[in-house]
């Protein structure tokens, strides 16, 4: 069997000790995890000596607040800065190298989630949780850092290795590139940097992140999946085994809830010999004839009940409630930005 | 030119023509989606592996219409209809264009009698009502095989139901002969009849490809033998041949 990869991980934060023990449990978690734990006062010595011994890690956790305690009793000062600071200076250093942050304090008034939030989403890649990190950090560092690897170990060059990387369905290459940021659409190499390999791997991993694998549009969650094939979430479930195929397994698949690609859920159904027969041609008012499912089982519109809502809104009274809804019983969202190709984000009221 | 080449070069425009529509960017702008409905269409005739043998339904989709005369009445564009190929031949080509406007009373606002009272008002204050309809058809079955009709029977479906429709479903005739219209020619038509956020595709290249492809598909066969009917020696009036009379 082939050996799991090794992944290196930097820790930045100014409560060391504490954390000596959190590192020990992610590597016992998962043992192809190396993690070095420093304080930010060692911070330009140690990227000094990762630099010159070219052992540069895969990725960079750094603590949010790094002002609270000294590198060691009797030191003279704590450090003055907070993680921007760091992660600005790492970026400076290594572009292409994700780093995330890491926070003790996880209600969303926190300055990290409130009035800084714009310059944290700005300079950092991903922003957990402390718990996250001790519940789900051996796994979200490790296959995060072996996917931000793989994008920047690619050819610089070339369109098509972004859908390689995407594991991009073949028929959907033309609208993918629409969709591509700017900086993207020549690949992984900077516009016009023929001569300078250094690109955007940051550029396109954010991109994958907040945009192609969160906006509904190419890929679908559990809830939208199951509404466009006209079923209940439950009623998916079971059904989903069928559309294993259409799952989304590219860059950051593995951190990511499941997602499936709409066009291969289309091509799944309309290519059993059955939907031949059936002359329906959106594909919720076609699967729940093709699976012979009850009525029961078919997703209704929050709204108005009736069956074969064709998309998913959010509650204009709840941004966290997502439910099946008719376009017809819902309106363009009055604040959610549209992403062109996407879905457009429906606004439904209940009565 | 033998059947099956017909139905798989009309297979593959149509193919073309929906891939057009799903990848620009002024369709994917229309609100509610409509990129979802051609898609759906895209993705059911892409895996369609028979290239003798296939039928397809392009659900209606809407396109307003930007024309500050008519925007009280937030007027719309319905588009959609179906294509059946059997035995390597095109059996029907049915596509229709429905002009919508709110119920909305508008009698107040214009400060004159529009669109009040109506028939339409009472159940259906706020929803939409269809103004116009035409449809045209390719059905080799009847007479004349290539006609528009005025009205005839509204498909209801999926996002447009709740429409209103008073034009009478049953009145089928007059058959007005008319060449065939398939999706690109009638979206064509109506980008240029009516201002809309597709008004750029007017002069796109690759649109009007696709609109030289149609008519040499459709049109340059129809209009040939149009001419010899017409050029009859044997003084059988036009209506006559295409109603099969003589």
């Amino acid at each position: 069997m082939k050996a799991n990869k090794k992944v290196k991980i930097l820790w930045i934060d100014d409560e060391v000790t504490d954390h000596t023990e959190d590192a020990k449990n992610l590597k016992y978690a998962r043992k192809e995890l190396e993690i070095t734990i420093i304080h930010p006062t060692n911070l330009d010595s140690k990227l000094y000596q990762l630099k010159m011994s070219k052992k540069i890690p895969d990725l960079f956790l750094v603590d949010y607040f790094l002002d609270e305690v000294k590198f060691e009793e009797g030191d003279d000062g704590k450090y003055a800065h907070r993680g921007l600071t760091v992660a600005g200076k790492l970026r400076e250093i290594e572009p292409e190298h994700p780093v995330y942050v890491v926070t003790q304090k996880d209600t969303k008034k926190e300055g990290i989630f409130f009035s800084e939030a714009q310059a944290v989403r700005a300079v950092f890649d991903k922003i957990l949780t402390f718990k996250e990190v001790q519940r789900e950090g051996h796994n979200v560092l490790y296959y995060d850092a072996l996917d931000y690897r793989s994008i920047r170990t690619s050819p610089r060059r070339n369109l098509e290795v972004l859908f390689d990387l995407l594991q991009a369905p073949d028929d959907l290459k033309k609208r993918l590139v629409l969709v591509l940021p700017e900086e993207l659409r020549e690949g992984l190499a900077a516009s016009g940097s023929a001569k300078h390999p250094e690109g955007n791997p940051i550029a396109f991993a954010k991109w994958v992140q907040e945009i192609l694998l969160s906006v509904p549009g190419f890929l679908y969650n559990e809830l939208y999946t199951a509404t466009y094939l006209g079923l209940t979430i439950e009623t998916f479930k079971n059904l989903s085994p069928k559309f294993k195929k259409a799952e989304y397994s590219g860059s950051f698949a593995k951190t990511t809830p499941t997602l499936w690609w709409v066009s291969k859920l289309s091509d799944i159904i309309f290519s059993m010999p059955k939907a031949r027969k059936i002359n329906k041609t959106n594909p919720w008012e076609l699967s729940p004839i093709l699976f012979s499912v009850s009525k029961k089982m078919q997703t209704k519109c929050i709204v108005c009940g009736d069956p074969f809502p064709e998309t998913v809104g959010i509650n204009l009274k709840n941004d966290s409630d997502f439910e099946p809804v008719h376009y017809k019983c819902s309106i363009p969202h009055p604040n959610k930005r549209r992403e062109l190709y996407f879905d457009e984000p429906r606004g439904f009221k209940v009565k | 030119m033998p059947r099956n080449k017909v139905a798989r070069q009309l297979r593959k425009h149509l193919l073309k023509a929906l891939e057009y529509i799903i990848t620009n960017s002024d369709f994917a702008s229309l609100p509610g989606d409509q990129c979802k409905f051609v898609s759906s269409a895209y993705n059911r005739l892409k895996t369609t592996g028979n290239d003798r043998n296939w039928n397809i339904e392009i659900t209606q989709f809407e396109v307003p219409i930007e024309d500050q005369k008519l925007d009280p009445h937030s007027p719309t564009l319905l588009m959609g209809g179906i294509m059946q190929v059997k035995n390597g031949m095109p059996t029907h080509l049915s596509f229709s264009v429905c002009v919508t406007f709110t119920t909305k009373d508008n009698a107040v606002e214009c400060g004159k009698i529009v669109n009040a009272p109506s028939c339409c008002l009472p159940g259906y204050l706020n929803q939409k009502r269809v103004v116009r309809r035409f449809h045209f058809d390719f059905q080799p079955s009847i007479s004349p095989s290539s006609h528009v009709q005025y009205g005839g029977i509204f498909h209801e479906n999926g996002h447009v139901t709740d429409c209103h429709y008073c034009l009478e479903h049953f009145l089928e005739n007059p058959r007005i002969h008319y060449p065939p219209i398939d999706l690109v020619l009638l979206l064509d038509l109506m980008i240029r009849e009516f201002e809309t956020v597709l008004k750029n595709w007017r002069q796109e290249t690759n649109w009007r490809s696709l609109v030289l492809k149609s008519q040499d598909l459709w049109w340059k066969d129809y209009w040939n033998r149009s001419a010899i009917h017409i050029n009859d020696p044997r003084g059988v009036t036009f209506h006559e041949r295409i109603y099969g009379e003589r």
